[in-house]
């Protein structure tokens, strides 16, 4: 007895055990469900709630009155409307003076200054005035009389009305008089002790979580200040391991990393190198290098300007001479003439660089600037130089020398730019004023240049930046404690490029000792490296120094007790914003106290209002430092939502207009149409070939070799990377049969070739369903096989066929990466008209969206995800909806 | 007159429309007179119309379709003569630029210029030769079409007899027209390796297979102006192919796990509600865009796998045996291995689960039946009869997994970064196969410049990668199958 209750107690035992193990296996299933659906949900989610901003816009609705005087004097919307187009300057002057009047600028109050200028000119971008041009265009009775045009506001703007730049908070109630002090400051104080209370605590509190948040930084620097010494550490670690390092492996490598360079750069290289190493002999070598450097690039660039510049001036001559005798073609001939010119210009340019370098006396410094034009080349070689025991003034002056004529260089290409801006400026233009029937190609023209003008006006930009950051280091270089060890830290800090290395090799051929050197110049490199996270460090820790003390310098504010007479509390731009509101005035608040406000006027105030019935505080928390909506700009934008200038709406235009440059002009249009044509192709092309394909090999096809192996092969096809499909469209579709790029029939061709297997495949299937009594019965009846398939299995297995071509249709409708290799990727403003047109499709958009910088396109891209969701929804409904209404099951 | 050859194919469509009308009718009329005079006729009447139509129209059909491939080279030769002269004076290059902006001139019908510069003239004048010449050619291939018709419907008249087998032979057609349809599935591979050989073959005239496949430096970058400074082309590939695989491997430990308990779940535990409504939610996993993914990975996982990779690294300072390590222990980027892999994975597990599913509910139930009459409970049967039965299977399913993995792109693309990067660190960013492919080709192609030839390169090796796995995958599941079928 005992026994057996051991044994039921053992095996009781061993039971729980086993029964546990059961419901954790179970639980496992049951977790990865889980997480697989909370994977999903995130992800849904994460769309969902980025995408919320996105379909809702600020729209300024702006009455103007234009003055068909102003905008067309010349009558052209009764001659030529589309010349209208041209006048968006104009017409985009009449909108900014429209808004400054809205804000109270004007003859009959204050004009607005150049800094504000600026600030309402960003409310509007440009191009809306090219849409409000449309809209006279298409209704001229608009001119001259009162209408309120709604355009979308400025991105930035936009995202601040709708809380995604910072957070706000508000109170309102009565102040007493304003008090005009004589700096022209004014003090305000709440009527009633509590509104004063609820202020203090409002202002604290914000003070307070900025306070957080500098800690917060504070942490961050600090992590980063860690990983500045891992750096330091590495750097010295490579320094300690250079010592081991013997002379062939360097003499090797050196000739492994010289491939793919020019003959002539590395003869000059390798000349330079020998040259430092050497002797006169060495001098005459470098010399003949640069000539023949010089000789073959300056022959190459003359030529080229010179063919060029021909090209245009006789452009410009024909053009001229149509102009005369008012020739239909005279502008296509400006335009090439332009477009000549532009290129010459680039040759020229390169010319010029040569031209200068030319000039430079000293033979070591040009040819370094030559190998080296990028400065941190020269600075490499400059430091390996100084590691061995060149004299180590020379550095910085040589650093000095090269940066001075790299900013005269940048300097003389900027001005020649600008003045090639301007003519592109009046001719893109007029370009554009051409009457649609001459042909799209003036269009096409005419697009090319404003895409040139903008390229130019971006390098002009960029060369300002340029020229700027130059100068700043030249200022850096002259200052007299700028050392050697400076001038390395200011050229920077890359390893990489061939020349180096052909400069080391050319010193290795004439002394074989140059192991010693290369090395040195390895381990100089390392040092530097070394060096600049030492100064990383140096700067993260004065960083972290500031944030303290400004953790520090954050007011406290001691108690709740009033005293009106208590110090102010200055609030500087680094602070929390405080503005109030009186009417249309705005104050910016410089200075608390418990009971009072030290402000100053923002923007145009009224000297009449003074009365003090109703004023509201608004509370900006993040410093205007770190936001880009100043505070002038969002006195104005709260000014004009409470006037309902400002008006918030549903974004149509996501489903009216195509891309744009601009978040806020921006839509899907083109996309979902050039989606729509793709798909088409794909349709037409991929479900019959595919069914039909399905029906022979499951029907039809005998069991022999070649059938095996398609089988095998359609298996095959279906688990290919899509992205190889781009490339088949790639070589073959536009390399080889040289169809258009980004063409929705391009793209149609490569996903129905993607397409075809899943459509074989599910078709099979689906033929295989029909139970084989179906083809017996038919055959028994005297049908032939054909007729059997054809009138009888197919129609059977049409549900289970739709539903496959709606599935492989939805994952190409999703399919990205075979269309970004058929060029669909480019930017494309016009919605597409036809299946030749360029176009991109709804992922390709997603992905274009994705990758633009400014904040304000991560709804947009959510928004334009939530669109193709809800297309691909549809569309597996659609395909569940025919399996369950059709399918017939045997 | 001027034809354009819009309106001409119009005509033309218009011809063989008709046409098959006609001769269908023509057919079937036929066969329905005969029948009804009591002749022995061998076929339905519909496959004497369209046998009819088919004999009638075939050759005015091959016709057209050469007519419309052909025609600008036909064009180009037979007014190769009619040059004129101005064109004649330029160089065979030059005057092929001509031809061909003449022939644009010519397609969208430009006929005014003025006519002072010599060279603009000679365009008009060649462009007015091309149309005449075009319209000429139009004619006779519209008479040609006629005559064409004309003839095969002699003949094809005098096959409607009534011991003619017209049945067997529209099938034999319509089963050829079949094959040729089936075919096209090899035509795609055999495009596909071609186009990837070519390139790949040109590829390696420039940099060595051996360099390719085994060197360890990457900057595909090659300079465009020759006078350019500072850039190298490096092809080795080996770091594209580690960051392939990590990500892959990342993507696999997440997904292999979750999708195949899933699917044991599914398949052997779940109630049918409950799979009823959870295997479309799984599936949904499956139908989401591949880009939507890499939103989801670049904008939401990344930044959290970042600041998960900086928390772990101070909580790993913090341990006394590290607190000694100055900086990083988990060096941390913006993008990274893993938050790439990570969603990759989810994206995978679908494919994992369905795919073992069907694998596991194919063990036969008599296996079940022995392993639970001899006492086992559930998940022992699993553990000790299913999973071993199935694994070949799931095995399978797990290659083709895998297969999927290395040829994704667009989560990398957009998660996963561009550096050539050799590491360990799941937190730093790698680069991928696909993703350099993509880069390499967004801009203009240019096929002679190693950077675009190296893109092909890697999309050969992708092709032969996944081409394996996929062959010894379906290899394994079919066997599998075949053995409980």
């Amino acid at each position: 007895m005992g026994l057996f209750m051991d044994m039921i107690e053992g095996s009781s035992e061993r039971f729980k055990k086993r029964l546990a193990a059961e419901r954790r296996f179970k639980l496992y299933g049951q977790f990865a469900i889980a997480l697989a659906i909370i994977a999903l949900a995130t992800l849904l989610f994460s769309v969902l709630s980025q995408s919320f901003g996105a379909f809702q816009q600020y729209n300024v609705k702006l009455p103007l009155s234009i003055s068909s005087q102003k905008l067309d004097p010349d009558g052209y919307i009764v001659k030529n409307p589309v010349a209208l187009k041209n006048r968006t300057a104009v017409m985009s002057d009449m909108m900014f003076e429209g808004l400054s009047a809205e804000l109270g600028y004007g003859p009959a109050t204050r004009m607005s200054t150049p800094e504000e200028r600026k600030q309402i000119r960003a409310f509007l971008t440009p191009l809306v005035s090219g849409e409000v041009l449309d809209k006279l265009i298409k209704n001229p009775k608009l001119f001259d009389t009162s209408h309120t045009y709604s355009v979308p506001l400025s991105d930035d703007l936009d995202l601040y009305l709708k809380g995604a730049t910072t957070r706000t908070a508000k109170v309102s109630g009565a102040v007493s008089a304003m008090n005009p002090m004589t700096d022209g400051t004014f003090i305000f104080s709440w009527t009633s002790a509590q509104k004063s209370r609820q202020a203090k605590e409002m202002i604290t509190s914000h003070l307070e979580s900025r306070r957080a948040d500098v800690e917060r930084q504070i942490i961050s620097q600090s992590l980063s200040l860690d990983k500045a010494y891992a750096e330091k550490q590495i750097a010295e670690d490579h320094l300690t391991r250079m010592a081991g390092i013997g002379s062939d492996d360097i003499a090797k490598q050196l000739n492994e990393t010289l491939r793919g360079n020019s003959a002539e750069h590395i003869q000059l290289a390798k000349a330079l190198g020998a040259y430092d190493m050497g002797s006169s002999m060495q001098q005459e070598e470098l010399k003949a290098a640069l000539e023949r450097y010089f000789k073959k690039e300056m022959k190459e660039r003359q030529k080229d300007t010179k063919t060029l510049l021909a090209r245009a001036k006789n452009y410009h001559n024909k053009a001229d001479a149509r102009d005369k005798r008012e020739a239909q073609d005279a502008k296509t001939k400006r335009e090439e003439a332009l477009l000549a010119g532009y290129s010459a210009l680039n040759a020229y340019f390169r010319l010029y660089q040569l031209e200068q370098l030319r000039a430079i006396p000293d033979q070591r410094l040009k040819a370094t600037a030559i190998t080296g034009e990028d400065p941190a080349q020269f600075g490499k070689l400059a430091f390996s130089l100084s590691a061995v025991n060149t004299p180590s003034s020379s550095v910085s002056q040589a650093a000095g020398e090269l940066i001075e004529a790299r900013r005269t260089i940048l300097m003389h290409q900027q001005a020649q730019l600008e003045l090639i801006l301007d003519q592109f400026e009046d001719f893109s233009s007029s370009a554009l004023s051409y009457d649609n029937s001459e042909g799209d190609r003036h269009f096409a023209n005419a697009k090319n240049l404003g895409q040139l003008r903008t390229t130019l006006a971006q390098r002009i930009e960029r060369f300002e930046l340029s020229i700027n950051g130059l100068t700043q280091q030249l200022n850096e270089v002259s200052a007299p404690d700028f050392s050697d060890g400076d001038a390395l830290q200011l050229l920077g800090s890359d390893i990489g490029g061939g020349h180096a290395r052909a400069y080391e090799l050319g010193a290795f051929q004439v002394d074989p000792d140059y192991a010693r050197i290369a090395k040195a110049s390895q381990s100089a490199l390392y040092t530097q490296r070394a060096r600049a996270a030492e100064n990383d460090i140096k700067s993260l820790e004065a960083s972290l120094e500031g944030l303290q003390t400004v953790e520090e310098e954050i007011p406290v504010w001691p108690d709740t007790t009033f005293h009106a007479d208590q110090s102010y509390l200055a609030l500087d731009n680094s602070f929390p914003t405080a503005l109030v509101f009186i009417e249309t005035n705005a104050y910016k608040v410089i200075a608390v106290n418990d009971a009072h406000f030290k402000a100053t006027p923002l923007g145009y105030t009224d000297p009449a209002i003074t009365d003090t019935e109703k004023a509201k505080l608004l509370l900006v928390y993040k410093p205007q430092a770190e936001r880009n909506v100043s505070d002038l700009e969002i006195s104005w934008v709260t000014r004009l939502t409470n006037n309902n200038i400002i008006k918030s709406g549903f974004r149509t235009r996501l489903f009216t207009h195509a891309d744009s440059n601009e978040p806020e002009l921006a839509g899907a249009l083109g996309a979902i149409v050039g989606t729509f044509f793709t798909m088409m192709v794909t349709m037409l092309l991929a479900a019959p070939l595919g069914v039909l394909a399905a029906i022979y090999l499951e029907e039809f096809a005998p069991k022999n070799r070649l059938t095996d192996f398609i089988e095998v092969n359609t298996n095959n096809l279906a688990a290919v990377p899509s992205i190889v499909f781009g490339l088949l469209g790639a070589s073959v579709f536009i390399g080889f049969f040289g169809m258009p790029r980004s063409a929705p029939l391009v793209g149609g061709l490569v996903l129905s070739l993607m397409t075809l297997p899943t459509i074989i495949i599910a078709s099979r299937a689906s033929l295989k369903a029909v139970p084989p009594s179906i083809r017996e019965a038919a055959l028994g009846l005297g049908a032939s096989r054909m007729q059997a398939v054809f009138h009888h299995v197919l129609p059977m297995a049409t549900p289970g066929m739709l539903t496959g071509t709606i599935i492989g249709m939805a994952r190409a409708i999703g399919e990205t990466a075979p269309l970004l290799l058929i060029g669909m990727v480019a930017f494309i403003a016009d919605t597409p008209k036809s299946l030749f047109d360029s176009a991109t499709v709804m992922p390709v958009l997603i992905y274009q969206w994705s990758t633009r910088a400014f904040r304000a396109w991560e709804p947009l891209t959510a928004a334009s995800i939530l669109i193709l969701l809800v297309f691909l929804l549809a569309m597996n409904i659609l395909a569940v909806y025919l399996r369950s209404r059709y399918e017939r099951r045997w | 007159m001027a034809l354009s050859l819009e309106t001409l194919n119009l005509i033309l469509l218009l011809i063989l429309l008709a046409g098959s009308f006609l001769f269908f009718s023509t057919g079937y009329r036929w066969a329905r007179t005969a029948k009804n005079k009591g002749e022995p006729v061998h076929s339905l009447p519909s496959y004497y119309g369209w046998s009819t139509a088919i004999w009638s129209l075939g050759p005015a059909i091959a016709l057209f379709i050469i007519y419309n491939v052909t025609r600008k080279t036909l064009l180009f030769a037979l007014t190769n003569g009619l040059m004129p002269d101005r064109a004649h004076e330029l160089d065979a290059k030059a005057q092929l630029n001509f031809a061909n902006s003449a022939y644009t001139a010519f397609e969208k019908g430009i006929t005014q210029l003025p006519k002072t510069d010599p060279l603009f003239a000679a365009h008009i004048e060649y462009a007015s030769t091309l149309a005449n010449t075009d319209s000429v050619i139009g004619i006779t291939v519209l008479i040609l079409m006629l005559v064409t018709i004309a003839i095969s419907f002699f003949f094809a008249r005098r096959k409607l007899r009534p011991e003619v087998r017209a049945r067997n032979n529209v099938e034999g057609i319509a089963g050829i027209g079949l094959l040729m349809c089936s075919v096209l599935a090899i035509a795609t591979t055999i495009g596909i390796v071609l186009s990837l050989l070519g390139q790949t073959l040109l590829f390696f005239e420039e940099v060595s297979p051996f360099e390719f496949l085994f060197g360890t430096q990457w900057s595909a970058q090659t300079k465009i102006r020759p006078d350019q400074v500072g850039q190298t082309g490096a092809f080795g590939a080996v770091p594209l192919f580690y960051g392939t695989f990590l990500i892959s491997l990342i993507a696999m430990l997440v997904a292999a796990p979750l999708g195949l308990f899933s699917a044991i779940y599914m398949a052997e535990y779940a109630s049918p509600r409950f799979r009823r409504i959870c295997k479309p939610v799984l599936e949904i996993l499956a139908g989401i865009p591949t880009v939507v993914y890499g939103f989801f990975a670049a904008l939401t996982v990344a930044p959290a796998v970042r600041d998960f990779g900086n928390w772990l690294d101070g909580v790993l300072h913090m341990l006394p045996i590290l607190s000694a390590i100055e900086g990083p222990i988990i060096a941390t980027q913006p993008t990274s291995a893993l938050a790439a892999g990570l969603v990759m994975g989810i994206m995978i597990i679908p494919f994992v689960s369905s795919l073992s599913d069907d694998v596991i509910t194919a063990v036969p139930q008599s296996l079940r039946d022995g392993s639970y009459g001899l006492g086992a409970t559930k998940s022992e049967t699993i553990k000790r009869v299913i999973i071993p039965a199935a694994l070949p299977g799931i095995i399978g399913a797990l290659l083709l997994a895998v297969s999927r993995a290395i040829g994704e792109t667009m989560i990398v693309v957009m998660a996963a970064g561009q550096r050539a990067n050799i590491t360990g660190n799941v937190f730093e960013d790698v680069t991928t196969i696909t993703v350099q492919i993509v880069a390499l080709l967004q801009g203009d192609l240019e096929f002679d410049s190693p950077k675009t030839l190296s893109a092909f390169a890697l999309g050969f090796v992708l092709f032969i990668v996944t081409l394996i796995l996929n062959i010894i995958a379906l290899r394994v599941v079919q066997k599998y199958r075949e053995k409980y079928e």
